[in-house]
């Protein structure tokens, strides 16, 4: 039988012993020796050398253009995420049973996890700063008036920072619920992989996984970011860069000159009836433009006026109506006081020549319209005169208006033209300038994006989310800390 | 009706109906492990069951978590098979669903396998057949299961059985008295869950330490020696009673803590931190409030002395030596004056010299009134400086049970044996190189403390 006489249990004192705000000074001086001795310094070389190198490949885009701007955004944010990251992935699995002993000794779990938040905030400014700094002399262009404060390169480093401490305090997330150094790596890709890919910002997402994105520390970054840069604001050149690189490329193709016509009838042509397709030409211009259009449309050998024999010439004469009169005319004959019709004679001429075998005598040669050009004698004009202005500047409407007017034209519909130009040639037929304009206009409509736009609000709102991340990861480490009792020995 | 077939031959046979090898192999897997299960001494018809058949399969080969496991991993995957049966065939048209139990079918099968090929190189160790044969198991378990149910050279070393034993059903029922001073425990179970299964760790321990003495823990390898010492510190907590100096450890823990120093068996200290500068913090740490910075910097001071670090009090711990390492790790827990002092394995790593020094140590600070409980796997060296020692030894359950618990002389006496080492060796398993008398002595010890 158990004998136990409770009466002569010695009541415990309460002693107090050191609050938690001694602990977390014990533990920032842990933290910054280990910095010191154990070569956790590494982490700011590192980061000045990842700095560098996003810096040379983003310098001559970022703030430039949309699409600089955007993979600006992205290669920060990753800057920031992987600087985070490796800062603390192995901070408390490398140390965990040391933890264990001290927790077990008295130390709180909430101490520990705010000394090693104050000690990765002053890590990530650190890297912050420099990354910023070695951003700067790679050469990108950091505007300097900034949005929310008075200079730009402040803007972006706040941002960078609040990307780099969220990743940072996800990583002590990681490394807390980790046992093992080489357990938190392992998990550590698979995060990477999925704040890159779920980032929302260069990687186009599906309508389902926007939900996903909504949870990673990058979607907001490159929002952050992508707003401070103005990137609504700016042109998108992509596209301009892709037509102009195809310069060269030939396009074209056999259309009917109906089918011509109705797209000047269509809406869009309608809308630009001010734009001016053909400029005030000099003869010079006139010349070079000549030759280029009709080798364009390969007309350089069509026959203008094809070669006529003496039946084709008595014919024409004979059924052509506005020779009527002449066809009438009573022409007087050998025979005295005896006249005959003149289309009579004609065709007692055609009679004979056919008889004689001189019907097929081509009378005149055919002329194409290479030659027609030819006889205009441009060439020889634009020597002597070549800067003389020979027309005044054709709108689009203008050459509608003519086109759907025109009875020879709309007579033309059935036939067809073959179309064969490089985009070099349109770009010289419409202008390049105004192509240009209005692809870069028409694309970065096409890429404005709400989130991106330059307000506080927007600006803001993403701080205070990755904030957000900030303190849940914290907490979850704190929480998975708590736990670390349970942990086998 | 395909559909529901071939559901059927994947679950029984682990192959659709339109697979004709591996339904082949599906069935000379399920006769051979027929075959397999009754020379392991289960019943045949159990390799008809899934899930069962891994779980008993592991069970044969020694790897009974692992088999758990497996049995629970083909579980889902069945499970995950009749969702499917209800989802499109085609891919293109299969939703977001579809698409989640086919990533979950395969991560589920991996794991499957990585639990199998681990029961197969048991089950090859059980056989005494070499780790090659893992290969065929893995890639045609059919006709590996086939072979080794049906050829007669294909034996077991050990088949399964229901472990049971007099001594693992006995309790002794008693329990220790609680004093004004000194550790009384009383512990009824401590246990663990692993593998959806709760063990037994430890079962039916109870003692009364005095204070002053330096008591020995003694016991094999998985006999549960740092988990006892674990609930006795009330760092994981057993359904127990533990009192020391008459207070309840376990509902006065927050405070008690600082009164018990727990010495681990790795020297788990920061490297990047001096020697002074670790005792000073492990003050800040462990010192009531009331202690003065002046205070704790003499008590550092003192503690160095005793364990003698005074001249390395600036060295970098990752610059100490094992010994000088050893001794800072005990002067950190010592740095409280504990009631209670706990060390597991303090003297691994040391040579005998340096072993007997930090020893002789322990044996002045529980001159002064301390109770000291120490692990040590070489104890015969320094056994006249301890008072009394504690046996641990697993049952037939694989359950840590006190096979001895008393002053040293009477241990002796208890086992037949002179030496400590040879008391360990009478209680360890067989196959572990011991006599296998764990048994003997848990029920002999368990008849003593009953009366």
């Amino acid at each position: 039988m158990a004998e136990t006489n409770m009466n002569k249990k010695a009541k415990v004192r309460r002693i107090r012993h050191r609050g938690r705000e001694n602990q977390v000074i014990i533990y920032i001086g842990k933290h910054l020796r280990f910095f010191f001795n154990e070569h956790d310094w590494k982490v700011l070389p590192m980061a000045a050398v990842i700095a560098a190198l996003v810096g040379m490949v983003i310098r001559k885009r970022f703030f430039i253009n949309m699409e600089g701007s955007l993979i600006g955004a992205f290669a920060l944010t990753c800057v920031g995420i992987w600087n985070g990251c490796f800062n603390s992935i192995q901070s408390v699995c490398r140390e965990r049973p040391i933890v264990k002993r001290e927790h077990r000794s008295g130390m709180h779990i909430s101490a520990y996890v705010t000394a090693h938040m104050i000690y990765q905030f002053l890590l990530c400014a650190a890297q912050t700063g420099l990354s910023m700094y070695m951003m700067k002399i790679m050469g990108v262009q950091f505007p300097k008036e900034g949005f929310m404060t008075s200079w730009m390169i402040v803007d972006i480093g706040i941002t960078l920072l609040l990307i780099t401490y969220a990743s940072d305090m996800m990583s002590l997330f990681i490394s807390s619920i980790s046992h093992t150094t080489t357990g938190a790596m392992t998990v550590m890709p698979f995060i990477l992989i999925f704040q890159l890919v779920f980032s929302g910002g260069i990687i186009p997402l599906p309508a389902w996984s926007q939900t996903l994105s909504d949870f990673t520390i990058s979607n907001y970054g490159i929002r952050a970011i992508a707003a401070q840069s103005g990137y609504n604001e700016m042109p998108m050149v992509t596209a301009w860069n892709t037509l102009e690189g195809m310069r060269n490329s030939e396009i074209g193709g056999t259309v009917t000159v109906g089918q011509l016509l109705d797209l000047t009838a269509s809406d869009a042509a309608q809308k630009r009836r001010d734009t001016v397709i053909v400029p005030s030409y000099t003869v010079q211009e006139a010349a070079n433009f000549t030759g280029t259009v009709a080798d364009a449309l390969q007309l350089k050998d069509k026959v203008v006026i094809p070669a006529m024999t003496v039946e084709d010439v008595l014919n024409q004469i004979l059924t052509n109506d506005a020779l009527q009169e002449l066809q009438d005319k009573d022409l007087p004959t050998e025979a005295e006081g005896e006249n005959m019709k003149a289309s009579d004679m004609i065709r007692l001429l055609l009679n004979v020549c056919r008889e004689n075998g001189l019907s097929d005598q081509s009378l005149t040669s055919e002329i194409t319209v290479d030659d027609a050009i030819r006889s205009l004698r441009l060439d020889e004009l634009a020597q002597s005169d070549g800067d003389v202005p020979l027309n005044k500047p054709i709108t689009l409407g203008e050459a509608i208006d003519f086109l759907s007017g025109n009875e020879w034209v709309q007579s033309k519909r059935e036939e067809t033209v073959t179309v064969k130009l490089t985009i070099g040639d349109v770009f010289d037929l419409v202008g390049e300038e105004n192509i240009k304009a209005a692809v870069e206009e028409k694309t970065a409509q096409a890429a404005w994006k709400a989130e991106y736009e330059r307000t506080p609000e927007n600006i803001i709102i993403n701080w205070i989310m990755l904030g957000l991340f900030i303190m849940a990861f914290a907490l979850l480490a704190t929480l998975a800390l708590e736990l670390i009792d349970k942990d086998k020995r | 009706m395909s559909t529901v077939i071939n559901f059927l031959t994947t679950v029984f046979l682990r192959a659709s109906s339109d697979q004709g090898f591996f339904l082949v192999l599906g069935v000379l897997y399920t006769i051979g492990l027929w075959k397999i299960f009754t020379k392991c001494g289960i019943k045949g018809w159990w390799a008809l069951i899934p899930c069962a058949r891994e779980e008993l399969l592991g069970r044969a080969a020694n790897r009974a978590e692992e088999g758990r496991v497996a049995a629970v991993t083909q579980g889902i995957s069945i499970l995950v098979e009749f969702i499917k049966l209800f989802s499109p065939d085609d891919p293109a048209s299969a939703g977001r669903f579809t698409i989640f139990l086919n990533i979950m079918d395969i991560v589920v099968s991996l794991v499957f396998l990585m639990y199998c090929i681990r029961i197969y190189i048991g089950l090859a160790e059980n056989f005494g057949r070499k780790k090659i044969w893992v290969l065929l198991w893995t890639f045609a378990d059919g006709i590996a299961a086939f072979l080794w149910g049906f050829l007669k050279k294909y034996q077991p070393q050990w088949t399964v059985k229901e472990l049971s034993s007099e001594a693992a059903d006995f309790f002794s029922g008693s329990k220790a008295s609680v004093m004004d001073q000194g550790l009384t425990v009383n512990l009824e179970e401590r246990t663990a869950t692993e593998a959806f299964k709760k063990k037994y760790l430890l079962r039916d321990i109870h003692m009364y330490i005095q204070p002053g003495h330096m008591v020995l823990l003694l016991g094999g390898s998985g006999a549960g020696k740092t988990t006892f010492l674990n609930a006795v510190n009330g760092y994981e907590k057993a359904k127990a009673e533990v009192m020391l100096n008459g207070s309840n450890m376990y509902k006065e823990y927050s405070q008690m803590k600082y009164d018990i120093g727990f010495v681990p068996q790795l020297d788990l200290m920061r490297g990047s931190d001096s020697v002074y500068r670790t005792l000073i913090d492990a003050a800040t740490l462990r010192l009531p409030k009331s202690f003065t910075r002046a205070e704790r910097q003499a008590r550092v001071e003192e503690v160095m002395k005793i364990f003698g670090l005074t001249p390395v009090k600036d060295n970098l711990v990752s610059k100490l030596s094992g010994g000088q390492r050893k001794r800072l790790s005990i002067a950190m827990e010592f740095i409280s004056n504990p009631s209670l002092f706990i060390l597991d394995e303090p003297d691994s790593g040391l040579d005998g010299v340096m072993a007997r020094e930090l020893f002789q140590q322990l044996r002045q600070i529980a001159d002064q009134g301390k109770i000291i409980i120490v692990i040590t796997h070489t104890p015969d060296r320094v056994i006249d400086l301890f008072d009394d020692v504690i046996v641990l030894a697993k049952d037939m359950k694989r359950t840590g049970r006190l096979a001895f618990f008393g002053p040293i002389e009477e241990a002796r006496t208890f086992f037949g044996k002179e030496k400590m080492e040879e008391i360990v060796k009478s209680i360890n398993r067989e196959e572990e190189g011991g006599e296998g008398r764990a048994d003997e002595f848990i029920l002999k010890y368990a008849e003593v403390q009953h009366g």
